[in-house]
């Protein structure tokens, strides 16, 4: 071989990180296996949901739903847009479990204490109102030097 | 030869990556992403690994009563690292979406395997993330498995899925992170900035929506707190009722005692007995595995008063056992340094007022420094172990 010392230690760092990862995921396969609390068809029947929901489902739907809603708006305010919706499905991805309220039991009224649609309404208008904020500086900033070149459509 | 229309050659295999048109996807915010969320998943992993070693303690281990906060601090980190990565998630597998659909789909069998991994990488990163979640929510039905020991395995699953993630991409990372930063094809859509910007964003949003349920300051701006640390009986949070442990009869029977057992004597003390023992008071927080917490002034007897009662040595550990019949947590074992913590009471007040029948009446354990779970309510029985 006529690799570099930095090479060299590369290729070992990289060995190093494969083997330690081997062992730790095997570690945690025989550990999924043979927990007998793990109930395996509905681990793997959750697990194999999640994955393709996400894959297949989840992500092809926040891609085409933000290329849509982002398709007439203009170059200059697309980006603040698209950056909405970013944290937009984010947050919603967390608040979605509370807005729905199936966690909750009749005899703990500490548990879930809160109206959770109307924080999730506040959350949002938070976000939109900032956005809008941005859009509204942009347009202004954008005005007096582009009044003479037209965006192209 | 049959032409097939334009639109359907669209959707032949081999063109499928193509009908990804961002330009904003590349190695360069791939590894951005990527490093922010190795971070987050290695907090996850060591701060999630320690809650299990408090409760599971492996024999090397050795967990301390102070600082009182502690645990308050890895766990409530726990639960806000997980819910960072949302967004760092989505975002990471949003930039390598189109390597999904690459074709061939693989190269040769060393690639197949690897990609075989990816598979498992990303699935354990969603069940991760998800579980955690509804775990939160209390939403257990649609895991209909334990969560807790699924959570726990599927963490190794995922860090080793990482490393070895991290072992074949270390060259693409390197020159990605070393690469200098040319400024991002500017067509009218977001930057690499303005997604990094975007991802930060929905972290803070997420952070601020919820932390306040441990981070008491924050409870009035925190409107998606699972908890709120101001709320329950006694301005305080309560996570299993005594009707849903089924104690209510037990623990409010007037010839309730609590047996103490030690290696001189075992005493059997009714609820005024306790109340004629020297009493003290410590300022504690009931720290949720689920990463709410909440601070209160308890008061009570001393646990290492109890255990010097009864002959008891110092360095003894001490098994606390509740009135409740079936539950995981009927029994904790408080080790050593929390056995003889003069902050650790079997607590018979919250404040001035009696515990409430929710919070653990007519007696409580609470220590410092240690997962709810493991402050056993509705005591009936503790029992010196010597060392
Ligand atoms: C939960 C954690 C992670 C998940 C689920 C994940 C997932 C993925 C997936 C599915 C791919 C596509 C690979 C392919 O088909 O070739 C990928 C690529 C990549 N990942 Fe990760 N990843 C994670 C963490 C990381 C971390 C911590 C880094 C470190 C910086 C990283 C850096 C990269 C790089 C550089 C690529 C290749 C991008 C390219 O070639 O354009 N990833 N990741």
């Amino acid at each position: 071989m006529t690799a570099r010392p930095a090479d060299r230690s590369t290729v070992w760092l990289r060995r190093a990180l494969v083997a330690v990862g081997v062992l730790a995921a095997a570690y945690g396969v025989v550990g999924v296996l043979t927990d007998p609390s793990v109930s395996l068809p509905n681990y793997f029947r959750y697990t194999l949901t999640v994955l393709f929901g996400h894959d297949l489902l989840v992500l092809p739907l926040a891609i085409v739903l933000g290329a849509v809603l982002t398709r007439w708006l203009p170059g200059w305010a697309r980006p603040v847009v698209q950056g909405a919706l970013f944290v937009t499905a984010a947050l919603t991805v967390v608040a979605l479990p509370l807005v729905l309220g199936f966690g909750r039991v009749g005899d703990e009224p500490s548990a879930l204490p809160r109206d959770y649609p109307r924080g999730f309404l506040l959350c949002l208008a938070a976000i939109w109102l900032a956005t809008a904020i941005l859009l509204v500086l942009r347009a202004i900033r954008r005005r007096p030097s582009d009044s003479t070149i037209r965006e192209r459509p | 030869m049959v032409r097939v229309p334009e639109p359907l050659t669209r959707l032949y295999p081999s063109r499928l990556s193509r009908l990804f048109t961002s330009r904003l996807r590349s190695p360069q915010l791939t590894s951005r992403i990527g490093r922010l969320l190795g971070v987050a998943v290695a907090v996850c992993f060591v701060t999630g690994y320690l809650s299990h070693a408090i409760q599971h303690p492996p024999g090397w281990f050795y967990w301390p009563s102070r600082p009182v906060n502690l645990y308050r601090v890895t766990q409530g980190l726990h639960v806000a690292t997980g819910l960072a990565i949302v967004p760092l998630l989505a975002a990471k597998l949003w930039s390598v979406y189109p390597k999904l659909f690459r074709w061939p789909p693989f190269r040769d069998a060393v690639h197949a395997i690897e990609r075989l991994s990816l598979f498992v990488l990303v699935a354990a990163a969603l069940f991760q993330v998800t579980t955690g979640i509804l775990n939160i929510a209390l939403w257990y039905s649609p895991m209909s498995f334990f969560f807790t020991t699924a959570h726990y395995w599927t963490a190794w699953i995922l860090v080793g899925a990482l490393a070895i993630h991290i072992g074949v991409k270390l060259p693409v990372i390197r020159r990605a992170l070393g690469a200098p930063d040319r400024a991002a094809p500017q067509t009218g859509s977001l930057s690499r900035r303005g997604l990094l910007t975007a991802v930060g964003t929905a972290i803070g949003v997420i952070t601020v929506a919820t932390i306040g349920q441990t981070l008491r300051p924050l409870a009035g701006l925190s409107v998606l707190g699972p908890r709120d640390p101001r709320i329950g009986p006694q301005g305080l949070p309560v996570n299993q009722s005594a009707v849903a442990a089924g104690v209510t009869a037990a623990a409010t029977d007037p010839a309730y005692r609590l047996e103490v057992v030690g290696p001189a004597r075992t005493l059997r003390l009714s609820l005024a007995e306790l109340g004629a023992l020297a009493q003290h008071t410590a300022q504690l927080p009931i720290t949720c595995v689920e990463g709410w917490s909440a601070t209160a002034t308890w008061g009570g007897v001393r646990v290492s008063d109890l255990v010097a009662a009864v002959g008891g040595a110092q360095g003894a550990s001490v098994r606390v056992e509740s009135l409740e019949q079936d539950s995981l947590y009927r029994i904790s074992t408080l080790a050593p340094p929390h056995a003889a913590d003069p902050l650790t009471l079997l607590a018979l007040r919250i404040g001035d007022q009696p515990l409430d029948l929710d919070h653990g009446y007519p007696v409580r354990l609470i220590a410092p420094n240690r997962p709810g779970v493991l402050q056993t309510k509705w005591v009936a029985r503790i029992e010196v172990v010597q060392p």
